[in-house]
């Protein structure tokens, strides 16, 4: 035997967490003296138990990594929620097969990362996370903001925060109340750039949004012609997928060519309207059409007509 | 003669004189052409420089000049260049019987130029004669004659006895040389007082003190009547205050000779001098260059002036030594005419869109930095009087949440006190480490991240120069930003924390006597904190302070932003330094504190504290059986946790052969429940020395402690040895129980052969407690595992035999290499005890070997 070394990246690293893994490889994985590679190998799924007898006494990184395993028990995350190390115990406590009756011994854990470990928990209950709402701690809060068991009246509150990590969260959680969402979508850059995906928001709040984003903004005139308004915005939600037929409509008129450009890369956009798009004077918007999935042959070959460069 | 020459033709007669001697014809022959009407000797110097610069006929030429204008120092080398390059030239019998003439006549003159063409084409000797016969008038003569004497007095003293009684004894000779020196001097001769003076130089101070007493005023005075010579010797004599006397009275006679840039050149010297010499000028005195750039001896346009003309003659060293200076007199033109010099000589060019050229060269980001400041000057940089012994410390829950963070995010650290972390870091230039205090700054609790960026040995404590802020301002914004030259900077590496809360970055230069680092052994846990340094030394930090408000996620970003930032700023700092020593000095005088520079810091007194040191020691007295000594050492580590020193004992009793002593160090390590991978070593190389002693069982204890400490080797000899027994479930509940531990720590070569061996040994004690062939097959098949293990070829073999293929497992094991055949034959030879099923299967594995033999040809080929 001699030292093979395993470099990591993104493709080792895919390997090592492949379930279809040679078992083998993965036992080789799983004894190599890079702590590194036992960390990614302590997350396949294919893990076997004398596997996970092992990795239960190894170092703290490759314990953490194990705790993260997608096929651990509940019993031996409850052995890693006991560990001294605040990442092991962090990822035991957030995973998923983490017993829920559990959870609440660590609402109350001195260390915000625990207490954002059971936040992120898919067992934490409306009340645990009513409780941790109130956390002093912004990383408690942004989980708490994210989760899908928080309830609307604690997102609507939570929808002020100070952190813009709460905002995030608060702006892609799909259980935000419409109105929360809706003042977003006028609020600040970096809250319309979160909430444009949001897939709860209706298309009377969007179509709304984009009619608000034609208008100049403060600090435009009329010169600014075609990339008059918020483009940002309007791109953002040209990005939505779904997008549903009268959104796609209303922005494959957009007047900006970014705005169509985004509408011509969408999966979700039929062929008869990048059809249409491939004949756009703008080459962004053709180049879009001829990435698109979703386009025809034709289309495509419409597209290119009119000139792409490579 | 001088004083009838204005001084400015002196400072071009110096300057070129110095070029010539350089070996800057180009530059001479110009300079010599300005003055060849103003200096007497300039027409003829003019020749010399023609002809150092192989133009021959140009050379004749214009010696030929000199020498009608009336030089007769030009007729030896005018008739000696005809003579050897025009041999048609008409003159050249004339000038030759000219020349013999004179020098009949012993004209000083002509004498003087004859020996110096005989000193370069001829014999020393002739030339010495030569020169003493030009007598005691020719001052330039006896000048040329005075280094041969000095090097040889027995020889060559006889040149300028004049008639007086030689002198006898090494005192009586310095003497004789001082009187025959001074005899110039009181003459006037001013060029003779410097010679006196490096003459003096040379030796003790008691004998020289009076004569400098008389010599500096007679210097000076022929400085200011139009003898430059002594430019030089004087200022250096007032920079390291040898004499008292007025810098700037010299300097405004520097600018009488238009000589600026050989002062700044000569003060650069003095520094350099100081920096390598570590000498301190006065005692807390300021240094007197310092001060005649921070007292405004030289305005900014003489700055500008000498940078210029430094420029002109190619002088990098002074003209970037001038920008400098300019920078700290407060012109920021200073730093970015030192910037795009810098950028010439490497091929950067910076324009606020863009950096072309070696943008990885060491000192690209401070060429693009400097120049780019203007437009992105890069955040505020704080310079903060950082005393580490005066540090208060925060309170613990901040303390816990920064320990917290790092243990989070899996980053080594160690904790010296409550309050103050070391962490070690790998950068591209070893070793270095990053410290953490908590702190209260001005009422406010935060953590204070720094490291060392290097120490000067020189104890004038003055702080940063702006030139030198403004330098760690520009590796800051480098360090910072994520796409530091592009015109729009796109993030740094504290994104996302908000403004207000992002690490304020600082920078420190404190004197003190009090030097803390950390030593890592082995990435242990194991930090010292000493006081290396007896004397006080300047440090340069660069650090940031973090704080207290920030927590989780932005915690870990500040410190992990501040790690990478301080780590670049480093590494950068290093890399100009080998780049370019001397143009890095010019800026700092720091030396860029490397693992090894910290090594060398350590107080001797502090030696029982230091594990790595304390094992050289005990080595030393183990090796050299002074038991006595070691006893106490060893116990003493046992006391305060160092088992390795135990370890070390125990190798080298071991190797001694004293198992006796090698297996109490080993117990007492052992007791002390010491866990290192090396120690497993030291208890296999103990085991095997009680096995060859026929003591099995304690061999045996000493193995199984070995193994369990991740010994590779020691693992395949228990299971061997098991197996032997018969022993297949204890064997293979041991494996089991410390396989992995072993596994994830090999650590040599040697290592991972022994994990193929203990492996195979292990499918061994499976088969023999029932495992299928197919189990035990796949085993000893997997060649990631298995690869070049001799055992792991030989028993699919053995058993695909006995099985009954034998015609193909026979073929297959002929064409085993025959090392391997040999290594089989040994490890199943007859003499071997075992018991029950492993002693059938040997059994069985000698018949299959025998079996594999080639067949032994007869004398006769059959075919």
């Amino acid at each position: 035997m001699r030292y093979i070394p395993i470099e990591l990246d993104e493709d080792s690293i895919a390997e090592l967490l492949d379930p279809a893994i040679d078992p083998s490889d993965l036992e080789f994985a799983v004894v190599h003296v890079n702590n590194g590679v036992r960390s990614y190998a302590a997350q396949n799924p294919s893990l076997t138990p004398t596997h996970i007898q092992w990795l239960l006494t190894d170092l703290a990184q490759v314990q953490a990594g194990l705790a993260q395993n997608p096929s651990i028990d509940s019993q031996t995350l409850k052995t890693l929620a006991a560990s001294t190390h605040i990442r092991v115990r962090s990822n035991a406590i957030s995973h998923p097969a983490f017993p829920a009756d559990a959870l609440n011994d660590y609402v109350g854990d001195p260390s915000s990362r625990i207490r954002a470990a059971v936040a992120a928990s898919p067992h934490a209950s409306a009340e645990t996370l009513a409780l941790l709402a109130q956390d002093s701690e912004f990383e408690v809060r942004a989980a708490v903001a994210a989760h899908a068991n928080t309830s609307p009246a604690i997102l609507s509150t939570l929808s002020n925060d100070s952190f813009d990590e709460v905002i995030r969260a608060i702006a892609e959680n799909p259980h935000t109340p419409l109105d929360v969402l809706e003042r977003y979508l006028n609020g600040t850059h970096h809250q319309k750039l979160n909430v444009a995906k949001n897939p709860s928001l209706t298309d009377e709040i969007l179509k709304r949004a984009i009619t608000k984003a034609m208008e100049l903004t403060e600090d435009q005139d009329e010169s600014w012609e075609d990339s008059r308004g918020d483009t940002s915005l309007r791109g953002w939600i040209a990005e939505r997928n779904p997008l549903s037929p009268e959104l796609i409509s209303i922005l494959s008129a957009d007047p900006y060519l970014w705005v169509r450009a985004e509408v011509a890369k969408n999966p979700s956009v039929p062929d008869s309207v990048l059809a249409q798009l491939a004949l756009d004077p703008e080459e962004s918007v053709r180049r879009g059409v001829v990435d698109n999935p979703s386009a025809s042959a034709d289309t495509k070959a419409t597209a290119a007509l009119l000139g792409i460069e490579d | 003669m001088a004083k009838n020459i204005e001084k400015k033709a002196l400072g071009t007669w110096l300057k070129a004189q110095i070029a010539l001697g350089n070996g800057d014809h180009e530059r001479a022959i110009e300079l010599f052409q300005e003055i060849t009407d103003k200096h007497p000797d300039a027409q003829r110097y003019l020749a010399l420089a023609f002809m150092d610069s192989e133009d021959m006929d140009r050379s004749i030429t214009e010696f030929e000049v000199a020498y009608k204008k009336g030089d007769l120092k030009a007729l030896p080398w005018l008739s000696y260049l005809i003579e050897n390059n025009q041999e048609d030239n008409p003159q050249a019998q004339f000038l030759s019987d000219e020349v013999s003439r004179l020098i009949a006549e012993n004209n000083p003159d002509v004498l003087l130029s004859a020996a110096n063409i005989e000193m370069v084409y001829g014999d020393s000797a002739e030339a010495c004669a030569l020169w003493s016969r030009a007598g005691k008038s020719s001052w330039l003569a006896m000048m040329n004659l005075i280094p041969y004497i000095i090097e040889d007095p027995e020889e060559n003293l006889q040149y300028i006895l004049f008639g007086k009684q030689a002198p006898e004894g090494e005192e009586e000779i310095i003497d004789f040389i001082i009187d025959f020196l001074w005899t110039f001097v009181d003459q006037g001769n001013s060029e003779a007082a410097v010679t006196l003076s490096q003459f003096l130089a040379n030796l003790d101070e008691e004998k020289v003190a009076p004569h400098f007493e008389r010599l500096f005023p007679i210097l000076w005075q022929s400085i200011q009547d139009g003898e430059p010579y002594a430019l030089e010797l004087y200022q250096m004599a007032l920079l390291h205050e040898v004499v008292e006397g007025d810098l700037e009275a010299l300097h405004q006679e520097f600018i009488a000779y238009g000589l600026e840039e050989f002062e700044l050149a000569i003060a650069n010297e003095f520094m350099a001098s100081l920096e390598e010499n570590n000498q301190n000028p006065s005692n807390g005195s300021p240094n007197p260059i310092r001060s005649n750039v921070a007292g405004g001896s030289w305005d900014k346009d003489q700055y500008y002036e000498a940078a210029n003309a430094a420029q002109e003659e190619g002088d990098q060293y002074a003209e970037l030594s001038a920008w400098r200076s300019l920078e700290d007199l407060g012109d920021p033109n200073g730093l970015h005419n030192f910037a795009i010099s810098v950028g010439q000589e490497i091929g950067l060019s910076v324009s606020f869109m863009s950096v072309d050229g070696p943008t990885d060269h060491a000192w690209a980001p401070f060429v693009a930095g400097i120049l780019q400041q203007d437009m992105r000057p890069g955040r505020e940089i704080a310079e903060l009087e950082l005393l580490p012994e005066a540090i208060p410390t925060a309170n613990s829950l901040f303390f816990k949440r920064i320990i917290e963070s790092l243990e989070f995010n899996f980053i080594k650290y160690s904790v010296v006190d409550y309050a103050y972390i070391a962490i070690p870091y790998t950068g591209e230039n070893g070793i270095q480490t990053i410290f953490l205090h908590c702190a209260t700054i001005d009422g406010l609790e935060s953590c204070i991240i720094s490291t060392t960026l290097g120490v000067d040995e020189i104890t004038t404590f003055e702080g940063l120069r702006p030139s030198q802020s403004r330098t760690l301002r520009a590796l800051y914004r480098n360090a910072e930003l994520i796409f530091p030259n592009t015109m729009i900077d796109i993030g740094d590496v504290f994104s996302p924390i908000s403004d207000e809360l992002k690490p304020s970055p600082f920078i420190s230069n404190f004197e003190s006597s009090t030097l803390s680092y950390g030593r890592f052994f082995e990435f242990s846990d194991f930090v010292a904190s000493i006081d290396p340094l007896a004397s006080s030394m300047q440090t340069l930090v660069a650090g940031y302070g973090i704080s207290s408000e920030l927590s989780g996620p932005h915690l870990d970003t500040a410190l992990q932003g501040s790690f990478q930032a301080l780590i670049q700023i480093y590494d950068s700092f290093v890399a100009m330094h080998e780049a370019s020593e001397d143009v890095m000095e010019i800026l700092f005088p720091h030396t860029p504190l490397r693992s090894e520079v910290a090594d060398m810091l350590i107080d001797k007194d502090e030696i029982t504290a230091e594990p790595e040191t304390l094992s050289d020691f005990l080595t030393v007295l183990l090796a050299s059986d002074d038991d006595e000594q070691a006893q106490p050492i060893i116990e003493k580590g046992a006391a305060s946790g160092l088992g390795e020193l135990q370890v070390v004992a125990t190798s080298m009793a071991v190797a001694d052969g004293d198992l006796a002593k090698a297996s109490k160090w080993a117990d007492m390590a052992l007791a002390s429940g010491y866990q290192a991978r090396f120690f497993g070593d030291a208890l296999n190389n103990l085991g095997w020395a009680y096995l060859m002693k026929k003591d099995v069982s304690t061999g045996m204890k000493y193995l199984r402690h070995s193994a369990q400490q991740g010994c590779a080797n020691a693992m395949s000899s228990v299971t061997w040895n098991l197996l032997e027994e018969g022993k297949f479930q204890e064997a293979r509940d041991f494996f089991d129980a410390h396989y992995f531990s072993i596994m994830s720590r090999l650590d040599s070569d040697e290592d991972f052969a022994q994990a193929s061996n203990m492996r195979s040994n292990d499918a061994l004690n499976r088969w023999a407690l029932g495992a299928s062939d197919e189990e035990v097959i796949a085993i000893w098949s997997d060649e990631k595992f298995q690869e070049g293990h001799a055992e792991s070829l030989f028993y699919p073999l053995l058993i695909q035999w006995r099985n009954g293929d034998k015609e193909r497992a026979s073929a297959a094991l002929a064409a085993l290499p025959a090392h391997i055949i040999a290594e089989l034959n040994d490890a199943f030879a007859e003499d071997r005890k075992r018991v029950g099923w492993f002693a059938d299967l040997s059994a069985e594995a000698r018949e299959f070997l025998g079996s594999g033999k080639p067949k032994k040809k007869g004398f006769f080929s059959r075919s």
